[in-house]
């Protein structure tokens, strides 16, 4: 066993001696080289891992993700087949598989001790589905174990083949973006190796280090990468980068002869601040200055309310057309993605562009579980894209593209219209509380990431949790979830936050015990509904028998100024939440009461001198989750019928014109 | 004749029919109000006593669009926001181009080929009225001269369907092909210079056919043909014969469809009718584009009698 000090100082991309920010346990010296042609990666990684832990690592568990395309019966592809008939994963073709090979392992020599060659005792494992045919996971056991707080090098020189974009990483053409393309440790955690297999619903975790990493190309490729680049050398028409970056837990890069590079600063008074690189489609030109706004909004909007960036600098992927590799997040790299056509005003590319730079904050800086929590930065993410799209760019407008010819799946909605008077507010463009209604009960948000139903995961990972964050802005306010947030952040930034940290600085920081809360919303699958069920509002009558004086008597009077207003309101959902209940009079005298909504139905009963005009259920609406909210309010005298018949005369338009497109063929 | 003059003669007819206009109109009126009918019942029945009127009064509510979506069934998932302004006719040509069209809700579908089977008996009197009427429009000569040609129009209609199922195929495959080929580009523009070639090709092949069976249509009536296969012969023969202005004249009132469409683009009703005035207006300038999408669409037939009609078209 080859114990080493932790003794090579890390330099920054500036050459000083950078305040470490992170425990940087797992750290990589990578060389690599692409063969364009050939769509192949050749490298030789270094890995310097020290064990964080009390209990002692026996062997060390390296993911492989692309082996995850290497056949279609690994448990990705079989997992991707549940969720999507897109025809690549159907039927991938001599070309698309990718493969990564490990050709040789070993620990490297330290003093007194050494080197030892692992290659022969490797060997694939699938924790989580046993499934042979699946070699995302190699385990390569060591001949003495690694002691708590030491640690060891592994040296590994590895082959690989580019997939045809699968999860966001391969090639198109002469396009290259490489994501979890080289061999990376697993997590170690108290109780031992957080490893699992790759999953289609899932996406990634690993521990934070320094990154020095050369990438050799032909030279007429631009190449992006996480970090900054420290260093170019170019012979014989190929050129080497180096990239470094500490405190990071990933590193991806992208090259391409056609990118064009732009940089630009980020500077606000109380952040730090931040070189902004584009590297853009020439096509995109245009939207050039629309890529630096939304990076410069996410930067702004996450760091005044949960921490400053640290890094210094960020790039910003504008990916090739069709690449689909598209809204990715990378440490201080990520992809946005836009059209040819893009309306401003229609949210897109900025909403993917704020929210993938908003992921540096929610899973770059706090770096949880994403196989088994990715809830915590996807949905912290998404309730902070949407946040930050609203205060930046207020709703947006609903956009419709068309030209989608039949029998190409791909090529679809290259024109875009822009109904400029439909408007998509926070609630269902940025919570997307649409796709969450579908999926509400298909899975318990605490069930692990990688055992969701894959075509509903994301429901539960992105949209529960941004709407159930909405819930609490509006239940807490703003500026008390703004502090559990940052709270959060703070305490947690280059860390692996579980759930329960998040649950306990939000009833920490808001003064309360919110357990029943994230009961509801996180450890079931319970759906939110309630409903303003009947309303009734009528003149006080006596009519029939009543008791006077010990005998019976019948009367039949009206008290015209006095109105009976009988409501009932619902909970039709399975899950509670107290809900605030108004009463509205026509004389603009108003009722309200909180209801806790535990019970399935509550009785409001008012005797005074006006009709009731309305009566609605969470009529500010806080319950953000609640699936259905026209049911909320109920007019005693309901006007739906000029709505009504204003959307069917317009649908009517619409018919007309497909009657007459039928009789085209005749 | 020229195919300028033509159109202009085929428009001077169909101006000077105007109840002719009125009464298809109507037709498509009387067809599509128990489907609108039915889609305000359940827009009515979803809004209920909702407080949520307001918003779709005043403009459109994607978050009740979201929730009525969710539950609605049958005709009442066709609703989307699209169907405001231009957007109700972009989807349908879009329907048309990629054959989505057939695909649709059962009733619609139903509909539509009702509606289409209605057309196929009218059509005898649309080119009676065009051809030889005078005079003032007669309903009962009308639907004479429409039951007169109904069965053989059907027939026709079937063949031309074998020709548009074959140009669905088609298209189905260029639009595969080009996607293969397209595999390793990385700049949308030339994909979208592919896809438009390709969906050019196939806007030609369907109006191409579409155009040598009005000229079938033509020749069944002038001639009073019985067989409809060699009526599209003929109407093929037709257009071959006298290409350049049967082209002319199909394509250049084509295009002046697009320019009509243009114009509806920019003057159409928003969302925002919020009193039972202006919905009503609304309505009427879609129903306004209709009748000028109509006077158009007779346009065609009465243009391309015309055409038909002058000395120098090889017959």
């Amino acid at each position: 066993m080859t114990r080493l000090l932790w003794l090579v100082p890390i330099l920054t991309a500036s050459g000083t001696l950078a305040q470490p920010l992170s425990p940087r346990n797992a750290s990589y010296r990578i060389e690599v080289e692409l063969d364009p042609e050939a769509r192949t990666l050749t490298g030789k990684e270094t890995i310097t891992w020290k064990n964080l832990q009390t209990i002692e690592a026996s062997d060390l568990r390296i993911h492989l993700y692309w082996n995850a395309w290497r056949n279609n019966r690994s448990t990705w592809l079989t997992e991707a087949r549940l969720r999507t008939t897109g025809r690549n994963l159907r039927d991938p073709r001599e070309g698309d598989w990718s493969s990564s090979e490990v050709e040789s392992i070993r620990l490297l020599p330290d003093v007194g001790v050494p080197g030892i060659d692992l290659t022969s005792r490797a060997r694939y494992e699938a924790p989580d589905d046993g499934n042979p045919e699946d070699r995302t996971l190699l385990v390569a056991p060591l001949p003495e174990p690694v002691a708590p707080q030491e640690m060891t090098q592994v040296e590994l020189t590895w082959k690989a083949n580019i997939p045809r974009t699968f999860a966001r990483t391969g090639y198109r053409g002469k396009y290259f973006f490489l994501a979890q393309w080289f061999p990376k440790i697993a997590v170690f955690e108290p109780s031992g190796w957080n490893a699992h297999q790759f999953h289609a619903g899932t996406e990634f975790f690993s521990d934070y280090g320094d990154y020095d990493v050369s990438i050799t190309v032909p030279s007429a490729y631009v190449v992006g990468a996480t970090g900054r680049e420290s260093d170019r050398k170019e012979t014989s028409g190929r050129t080497t980068y180096r990239f470094q970056q500490s405190d990071v837990h990933d590193f991806a890069w992208t090259a391409s002869p056609d990118y064009l590079v732009f940089e630009e600063r980020f500077e606000v008074e109380g952040l730090p601040p931040v070189d902004m690189r584009l590297l853009l489609q020439p096509e995109h030109l245009a939207q050039k200055d629309r890529h630096f706004r939304a990076t410069a909004a996410a930067l702004e909007n996450y760091g005044k309310w949960y921490g400053p960036y640290p890094y210094g600098h960020v790039t910003i992927v504008d990916p090739a057309y069709g690449s689909g590799a598209g809204g990715m997040e990378y440490p201080t790299f990520f992809t946005a993605g836009t059209r040819l056509f893009n309306p401003e005003g229609g949210g897109s590319p900025e909403g993917v562009t704020v929210h993938e730079c908003g992921h540096q904050f929610w899973y770059g800086i706090v770096g949880n579980n994403e196989f088994e929590h990715a809830w915590l930065d996807e949905g912290f993410n998404t309730f902070s894209t949407a946040r930050t799209m609203d205060v930046t760019y207020g709703p947006r407008a609903y956009v419709k593209r068309y030209l989608n010819p039949r029998g190409a799946e791909r090529l679809a909605g290259f024109l875009p219209v822009k109904f400029e008077d439909i408007q998509v507010d926070r609630l269902i463009g940025g919570d997307r509380l649409d796709g969450y209604r579908e999926d509400a009960t298909w899975d318990a948000q605490s069930t692990p990431t990688y055992k969701y139903f894959p075509s509903r995961g994301g429901s539960h990972s992105y949209n529960k949790t941004s709407l159930w964050l909405h819930t609490l802005e509006r239940y807490l306010g703003w500026d008390v979830l703004q502090k559990i947030m940052s709270t959060f952040f703070a305490r947690y930034q280059f860390k692996h936050p579980r759930p329960e940290d998040f649950f306990a600085v939000a009833s920490e920081v808001s003064g309360q015990d919110l357990t029943w809360f994230f009961d509801e919303v996180h450890r079931s699958s319970n759906d939110f509904d309630y409903a303003v069920e009947s309303v009734r509002s009528e003149p006080v009558e006596v009519k029939g028998f009543v008791e006077e004086s010990g005998t019976l008597v019948h009367r039949e009077e009206k008290k015209s100024d006095l109105h009976r207003t009988e409501v009932v309101v619902r909970r039709r959902g399975a899950a509670t939440f107290p809900v605030e209940v108004l009463l509205v009079f026509e004389d603009g005298t108003e009722r309200r009461d909180l209801w806790d909504g535990k019970d399935r139905w509550k009785l409001y009963v008012e005797e005074k001198g006006s009709k009731l005009r309305y009566a609605a259920v969470d009529p500010e609406r806080k319950l953000t989750l609640d699936l259905y909210y026209t049911n909320n309010s109920k007019l005693v005298e309901p006007r739906s019928k000029l709505p009504a018949r204003k959307w069917a005369s317009k649908w009517m338009i619409w018919v007309q014109d497909l009657l007459a497109t039928f009789a085209f063929f005749v | 004749m020229s195919s300028l003059r033509a159109a202009l003669q085929g428009f001077g007819r169909v101006l000077g029919s105007p109840g002719l206009v009125l009464w298809l109109w109507l037709v498509s009126v009387v067809v599509a109000t128990p489907l609108a009918v039915a889609m305000a019942s359940s827009i009515e029945e979803s809004i209920g006593g909702s407080l949520v009127y307001q918003n779709l009064r005043d403009g459109f509510d994607m978050g009740w669009y979201g929730e009525f979506d969710a539950q609605a069934k049958g005709l009442a998932k066709t609703l989307s926001p699209s169907v405001v302004g231009a957007g109700a006719f972009f989807d349908n040509i879009e329907a048309w181009l990629n054959g989505r069209l057939f695909e649709m809700l059962p009733a619609l579908v139903a509909a539509g080929c009702v509606y289409a089977f209605l057309w196929a008996f009218l059509l005898g009197g649309i080119l009676h009225r065009y051809a030889d009427g005078r005079g003032l429009f007669r309903l009962p000569e009308f639907f004479s001269r429409g039951a007169e040609f109904f069965f053989r129009f059907v027939r026709l209609a079937v063949l031309s369907g074998f020709l548009y199922y074959l140009v669905y195929r088609f298209a189905s495959w260029l639009f595969g092909r080009v996607e293969d080929a397209m595999r390793d580009v990385t700049v949308e523009k030339e994909v979208l210079g592919y896809v438009v070639a390709a969906t050019l090709l196939v806007g030609f092949l369907l109006t191409f056919v579409n155009m040598a069976f009005d000229y079938a249509k033509i020749a069944t009536y002038k001639e009073n043909r019985r067989s409809m296969i060699l009526a599209a012969v003929k109407g093929f023969r037709l257009v071959g014969g006298n290409l350049g202005r049967a082209a002319f004249l199909y394509y250049g009132l084509g295009f002046a469809g697009l320019l009509l469409l243009g114009a509806y683009w920019v003057v159409a009703p928003g969302s925002g009718q919020a009193s039972t005035p202006s919905v009503i207006f609304a309505f009427l300038v879609g129903q306004a584009y209709l009748i000028a999408k109509l006077v158009l669409r007779l346009t065609f037939y009465a243009g391309q009698i015309a055409l038909h009609e002058s000395p120098g078209f090889k017959r």
